[in-house]
């Protein structure tokens, strides 16, 4: 470029850095004084509530649905309104709009009496009374399980063991199944320092600091530099509202439940079982080439938490005969929810499921 | 554009650049046995005077004779109880003039609408 052509460019440039300073100033105290806008927007009814339970049903938005309703299971260390951040941030509301009858399992933090929760409890009683009454309300046999990151460890299990009924479509995303590839954890919590047992039994519930903690330490600085970031970008309204809904959820880590966080780091981290076939849970092992319903597993290439080494495997063990994994452009949490999600992975869900569906 | 002038668009990459580095460094720092092991041990440290903590605080406000948190925690749970009896109530109220069944216990919610479950997936090509 000429220094010509660069003269009324630079000049242009500054101007709008100069409004954006100013912008700044006052958006930012804007940002300081008030609340963020309140996360979880589309109407829906609860239509359970157990202890670290509850399910919710989204009232539907058209007059004509899908036959198989869906049903979402949230991963147990984070709140399930990332997949309804906010009007027009909301894979919920899409689904709606595309016709889908929408139940999302969603998890309170558990509290010290549920301490003894172990996958028993979430495989073979919660999401089992969650799709009896989704059943219940629909009138439909068959549910479509969509399970997100540990929330799809969950399904996995629940399908395996319950492969001969209710599960008609199982989607999976950023789904951990051989976790000797987590990378960096499986360093962290090596069994010969990592005395889970020491810290289960002092905590009773694993705190959600301490797990918060360990999924920042995988980007010790990013949470820095996204502060930067937000002041550099105060000036836009988009990203402001985007990167609070983000901060807020990603700040709303959850403790867990005590026997369950044992359970995942004895049997799932340290001996692998879940890759291995090995896995029991209540008298039941858990095989995932039991599972012959229709399956679909998203992974997303630059997700920092669930590297691709570690869900990679997982369609080749599945018992499908239609099964299919794709991995999407995206992190661990923009695979799922913001710009980048509304783009890729909410239209490639529908297109998966709505045949599967009616 | 990025170019050459653009001093804010090189700070932004650079920025980007220091974050993608200083991440890879300090992990390949706490990669190493050596630093995982000490974590550890910082960790058990650390679970050791949070139960010693926590046994103390207990003690003390025994002999204060104030609630602690057990205590609120039994009174959470009644609560939780109060509150799941209301909604099977509510429940109860709100279907019985409608179908006179009796809904599951555990359902708390307002009647939902019940649209047609016939829809049929576009067609290839189509919206």
């Amino acid at each position: 470029m000429s220094q010509v052509a660069e003269g009324p460019d630079l000049v242009e440039r500054m101007r709008i850095e100069v409004e954006r300073a100013q912008a700044r100033n006052i958006k930012g105290w804007n940002y300081l004084i008030s609340p963020g806008a309140k996360p979880g927007v589309t109407p829906k009814d609860v239509v359970l509530t157990r202890g670290t339970l509850s399910l919710y049903h989204y009232r539907p938005l058209v007059s004509e649905v899908y036959r198989t309703p869906i049903l979402f299971v949230m991963a147990t260390t984070n709140r399930a309104y990332i997949f309804d951040l906010a009007k027009e941030q909301s894979f919920v509301e899409f689904l709606l709009k595309r016709g889908f009858d929408v139940y999302v399992i969603d998890w309170n933090p558990p509290r010290d009496d549920e301490r003894g929760l172990r996958f028993e409890d979430y495989v073979l009683d919660f999401i089992p009374t969650c799709v009896a009454e989704v059943g219940a309300r629909s009138g439909e046999d068959q549910v479509s399980l969509v399970g997100y990151c540990m929330g799809g460890v969950l399904s996995l299990m629940y399908a395996a063991i319950h492969s001969e009924r209710p599960v008609r479509n199982l989607a999976c995303f950023t789904t951990p199944f051989d976790w000797s590839k987590f990378g960096l954890f499986n360093r962290w919590a090596d069994p010969r320092h990592f005395d889970v047992d020491s810290i289960v039994d002092s905590f009773g519930n694993m705190p959600a600091d301490l797990i918060s903690a360990s999924f920042d330490m995988l980007r010790p600085v990013t949470k820095a530099v996204g502060q930067v970031q937000l002041w550099d970008n105060m000036w836009n309204d988009e990203f402001v509202k985007s990167y609070r809904a983000f901060d807020r959820w990603g700040a709303e880590t959850l403790p867990l439940a005590g026997e369950y966080f044992r359970q995942t780091m004895k049997e799932l981290m340290f001996a692998n079982k879940l890759y291995t076939g090995d896995l029991e849970v209540g008298g039941h092992r858990v095989d995932v080439a039991n599972i012959t319903a229709p399956f679909l597993h998203v992974a997303a290439e630059h997700d920092h938490i669930v590297r691709t080494e570690a869900s990679q495997d997982l369609v080749k063990r599945i018992g499908s005969a239609d099964k299919q994994e794709i991995v999407l452009k995206g992190g661990h949490v923009s695979l799922v929810a913001g710009p980048n999600a509304v783009r890729r992975l909410w239209p490639k869900l529908d297109a998966w499921l709505a045949p599967r569906s009616a | 554009m990025a170019g050459s002038t653009d001093v804010l668009e090189l700070w932004r990459e650079a920025l980007q650049k220091w974050e993608r580095q200083t991440n890879e460094m300090i992990n390949n720092i706490s990669a190493d046995e050596g630093v995982s092991q000490v974590m550890n041990r910082s960790l058990a440290v650390m679970t050791r005077l949070q139960a010693q903590q926590g046994e103390a605080i207990e003690r003390l406000l025994v002999r204060a004779n104030l609630p602690s948190r057990a205590d609120f925690r039994a009174l959470g749970e009644r609560l939780d109880g109060i509150e799941a009896q209301l909604s099977e109530l509510k429940a109860l109220l709100q279907a019985s003039p409608m179908s006179g069944e009796t809904p599951p216990a555990s359902r708390a919610a307002a009647p939902v609408p019940r649209p047609a479950r016939t829809r049929k997936p576009p067609q290839e090509g189509g919206s």
